[in-house]
């Protein structure tokens, strides 16, 4: 409080200087006349009295001068005073400054590089108006295993017609669409939504206009909104886009806006809108049994989302009694929007919050230390200047001043630290929240710097004044700096850092195992060697079985006649690249009422071979299985469960009881299609690609090719190949099976290798805090030994008993640890895979690490202690 | 003899820094002057030297600053007036955390000066 005031009153004095000026003049020249008007009272002449005033006051400029000094703002000098006492004692012990320097800097670093991505993921506005009143509502359907699903579009309609509690809801679904015409055909990520969907967010377009309210109704349907990126990137920013015609799906739509930069719904890769409405139907793909929309509503603004979570609740529930045949048991449930778009990536970053700022404790605690051992060093100097009348005040605060200094520096240290880190942390921001909010240099992040390294220097003042308020100036002109209660703090202190450095080690112990552990998984095929890509086929060029299937060979044909290819194939989707096209397997025979959902994929006959699969009965399809010879099927193991007995030649049907039956030919090993790390899943039915009109989601798209050499190198290529036969063909999605597959555990390694990094932090200060209280005990124990040497004690016992101590703070630090390692562990469950929280294996590692690292760092001033000399540690002093 | 210290200190302006016992002194001066209502530095200048018998003669160069340092801390205020002359000046005035200063320093002085007394005149 006193140092705002002086504060003000010294900006104020800047702003009020002349006026001080003049004052100042006017008020000496008062003096000089009082002064002559006095001595005239007394008799004098009027020359003889002027003259005796001016030289009483001898330099009319000193007295101004002296005066102007007291002007000076006090405290401010003083501080500064500080300041340049803090520098010279920094310059004085370069090696201890810049160790300190690098230990905060650690500290700061590890806490500013995950506040970042906390800021990014939590704080950051979204970019919509009202951000805080939008919410996701979806159907709950938790009795088959989905708490958080996609809504069938007459929910949509009944929940938008019969609450109170929103605005407005909007509904839209994810889409990628072909687009072509000048360049190369691309296939972009793009949304069909209600025309609703933006002034609900709120967000005006750069250019055009809103959808409305006529367009996404049948016939109205050919409109589209793009993205700045798209705007820039395909139609070189022409400022007269709007109202153009492109060909999208290989059918003109109108552009009737642009989107300005930084909008992103739902996601980053969103690329382009386009209108649909949904017509009120009771059955087919826009009834209540099929379920793929998003639903996102603006709240009324005095509606919490808890509020209105009851209010949907309640009208599922009608619903639900209404239509019990396709809702019996859907519930719905709301999130905010932003817990919506993190949702999986929350617990994963505040486990990254606390190990961040565990480091940030570890190098306080270790700097305390250091800052301790300099203080006693130092008890000399303190003493003499207290003896010349400095105050305890006034040396606390000159340790404090010289703890916010170096804190000062570990912080620029630490922000610039956490600055390289920004590239590397946005991988770990969730996609819906990716691009617009990555993480950056902004208020926030510098708040929480400054935050830091104020708390942290303060810190390292408070330990070292315990020292100052309590020194006794007699004992320190005696030498006898070493009060009782430091040779307490310090081994306190290592206790601390070594509990804490134990938490982070076993975290990042627990995240590794976790992704040897999904690394390990067999995902029922070879992802080595082959590379992917996505063809979208157009419905317009398209549109038979015939066609597309005569389309499929051929690019078969010539892919596979490349060199350096060893065989390719299609498939509906490859593994994780989507959850969805499940259908439900009726096996011939009694009813089931259960009957089995498998992920239905429609392949070329390579295609199993070509990833890996492995043929367990039966045999492959072949190019004979087409819409002449009889439907067959190859079922995964886990299908094959569903049977009683022996599955080939037996027959299936898909999806309802009006369906074609399908001979089972072959059964091959299962696929963990929903993740690597998830252990129930669906099994997989395949069918022949030039066999089932089916519906087109279930028309092959993905091409996967078995190579020789280094998938890369053949992309340009195949390329030229494909476009060769359709020139209009959209080509996404290239990268490798490995990639794909790696991609499960990418998070995951983003976070291990910043764990790790923390873990490491924390190890080697922990290292350092337990070096510099041994080397503290040897040296301050140096006399003693002598004595003891001089006794006839042997090397060996004195090294014992100060490693004996050390060990000791390191066992209790390791206790703590461990305790609290399996508390916080717990808290990490839904982060792992394999491995319990408590695995003993992580956590007993964990320990060993530490002592391994303590025994280490004990070494070098245990062999110190050694080689001392009686006859001169006894004569130190 | 302590008075005479005091003066010979007062006029070497060089050793301030080193005349923190000084400066309390001359600011207790000031505050005990200014007890008796507002006047000006010439005035209060004056005030101590009469009161003192000529002993003590406060120099500009070290009255202005103590001023003004104490009206920074709060301990006096100033404002302009006309004196009876028709110049001028700058009057001071006693706040009332001065007044409450005056008491804890002239206390303090006078554990000093029976201190020193007690030295010199051992009983």
């Amino acid at each position: 409080m006193n140092w705002i005031r002086f504060r003000s009153k010294y900006w104020l004095d800047i702003f009020r200087r002349r006026q001080l000026e003049r004052e100042l003049d006017e008020e000496i020249n008062a003096h000089i006349n009082l002064d002559i008007q006095h001595r005239m009272e007394n008799g004098a002449p009027e020359a003889a009295a002027r003259a005796a005033a001016l030289r009483e006051i001898r330099s009319v400029s000193a007295v101004k001068e002296a005066t102007r000094d007291a002007w000076s703002w006090q405290a401010l000098e003083r501080v500064m005073q500080d300041l340049r006492y803090a520098f010279r004692m920094m310059r004085r012990t370069p090696m201890f400054s810049a160790l300190a320097i690098l230990v905060m800097g650690l500290g700061i670093g590890a806490s500013t590089a995950v506040f970042s991505l906390i800021d990014a993921v939590f704080l950051k506005p979204l970019a919509f108006h009202d951000a805080d009143r939008l919410v996701m509502i979806w159907e709950e359907a938790t009795h088959q295993g989905v708490p958080r699903g996609d809504v069938a579009s007459s929910n949509y309609l009944d929940w938008k017609e019969q609450s109170e509690a929103f605005e407005d809801l909007a509904a839209y679904f994810g889409n990628a669409f072909n687009l072509t015409g000048e360049g190369e055909p691309e296939r972009l990520d793009g949304i069909q939504a209600t025309p609703n969907l933006f002034p609900l967010l709120g967000v005006q377009p750069l250019l055009g206009r809103w959808f409305n309210a006529a367009e996404g109704l049948p016939g109205n349907l050919q409109r589209t909104i793009l993205s700045y990126g798209l705007w820039q990137r395909r139609f070189g920013g022409n400022p007269n886009i709007v109202g153009q015609s492109i060909r999208i799906n290989d059918q003109p739509h109108e552009v009737v806006a642009v989107m300005p930069e930084g909008f992103q719904f739902p996601r980053g890769d969103t690329q382009l809108w386009i209108p649909i409405q949904f017509p009120r139907v009771e059955s087919g793909p826009n009834g209540r049994g099929v379920h793929f929309l998003r639903v996102i509503g603006r709240l009324k603004p005095d509606v919490t989302w808890q509020r209105a979570e009851q209010e949907v609740q309640t009208v599922a529930h009608r619903l639900s009694e209404t239509y019990p045949a396709t809702n019996k048991n859907y519930g719905a449930v709301v999130f905010p929007l932003r817990q919506d778009f993190v949702q999986d990536a929350q617990s994963s970053l505040w486990l990254l919050l606390a190990a961040g700022l565990l480091v940030l404790v570890i190098a306080c605690a270790n700097v305390a230390n250091m800052l301790v051992t300099r203080g006693i060093g130092r008890s000399h100097e303190i003493a003499v200047r207290a003896a010349l009348g400095a105050s305890r005040v006034r040396v606390a605060r000159q340790l404090i001043v010289e703890g916010l200094l170096l804190s000062i520096f570990g912080s620029i240290a630490g922000v610039s630290v956490a600055l390289g880190t920004f590239r590397f942390l946005s991988r770990l921001v969730p996609p819906a929240l990716a691009g617009a909010v990555a993480p950056s240099l902004d208020i926030h992040l510098l708040g929480f710097a400054v935050l830091v390294s104020v708390v942290t220097g303060i810190t390292f003042g408070l330990v070292p004044l315990r020292q100052v308020l309590t020194f006794d100036i007699s004992h320190a002109f005696r030498g006898r700096a070493v009060s009782v209660a430091h040779s307490r703090i310090r081994p306190l202190l290592v206790s601390l850092e070594t509990a804490l450095a134990i938490v982070v080690i076993a975290s990042t112990g627990l995240v590794i195992r976790t992704i040897l552990n999904i690394g390990n998984v067999n995902p029922g095929f070879n992802p080595d060697h082959v590379l992917t890509l996505r063809l979208e086929l157009s419905p317009v060029q398209y549109p038979t079985v015939q066609s597309r299937v005569a389309y499929y060979r051929s690019i078969l044909d010539h892919v596979e006649a490349m060199p350096g290819i060893v065989s390719a194939g299609f498939t509906t989707f490859l593994p994780y690249t989507n959850f969805g096209g499940t259908s439900g397997l009726f096996i011939e025979g009694p009813p089931d009422p259960r009957p089995p959902q498998t992920y239905r994929r429609e392949v070329s006959p390579n295609y199993l071979a070509t990833i890996g699969v492995p043929l367990l009965k039966g045999r492959w399809f072949s190019e004979q299985d087409d819409s002449n010879h009889p439907p067959v099927v190859i079922i995964s193991e886990g299908t094959a469960k569903r049977f009683d007995g022996d599955p080939i030649g037996k027959r299936v049907r898909f999806g309802t009881a009006a369906g074609p039956w399908s001979t089972v030919v072959g059964v091959v090993g299962d696929i963990r299609e929903e993740g690597l790390q998830l252990p129930s899943q669906r099994a997989t039915t395949y069918a022949p690609y030039a066999q089932t009109p089916s519906v087109w989601f279930f028309n092959p798209r993905d091409l996967a090719i078995h190579v020789r050499g280094e998938p890369a190198s053949l992309v340009d290529a195949l390329r030229r190949e494909i476009w060769s036969i359709n020139p209009k063909q959209t080509i996404s999605q290239i990268r490798t099976l490995a990639a794909i597959v790696d991609e499960q555990v990418s998070d995951r390694k983003v976070q291990a290798t910043l764990l790790s990094a923390f873990s490491l932090a924390s190890i080697s200060l922990a290292a350092l805090g337990i070096y510099g209280l041994l080397s503290f005990a040897v040296e301050s124990r140096r006399k003693e030994f002598g004595l003891r040497m001089a006794l006839g004690a042997k090397n060996r016992d004195l090294v014992a008993s100060v490693v004996r101590e050390t060990l000791a703070s390191i066992g209790a630090g390791a206790v703590v640890g461990l305790i609290l390692a399996t508390i916080i562990a717990r808290s990490l469950t839904t982060l792992l895979y394999g491995v319990t929280p408590t695995d003993s294996v992580t956590l007993t590692g964990s320990v060993m690490i530490l002592f391994a690292v303590g025994v280490l760092a004990a070494c070098v001033p245990a062999w110190r202690a050694t080689r001392i000399d009686p006859m001169i540690a006894l004569r130190h002093d | 003899m302590v008075l005479d210290t005091l003066v010979a200190m007062a006029k070497n302006t060089k050793q301030r820094e080193k005349a923190a016992l000084l400066q309390g002194t001359l600011d207790m001066l000031i505050l005990q002057t200014l007890r008796w209502g507002s006047e000006h530095g010439h005035g209060i200048g004056q005030a101590i030297r009469v009161r003192s018998d000529d002993l003590l003669s406060i120099e500009a160069g070290s009255l202005y600053p103590a001023l003004h340092r104490l009206e920074r801390q709060g301990r006096i205020t100033a404002e302009w007036k006309l004196s009876e002359n028709n110049q001028r000046a700058k009057y001071y005035r006693l706040t009332a955390s001065g007044r409450k200063g005056l008491m804890a320093e002239e206390s303090k002085w006078d554990l000093l000066v029976t201190a020193i007394s007690r030295v010199r005149k051992p009983t």
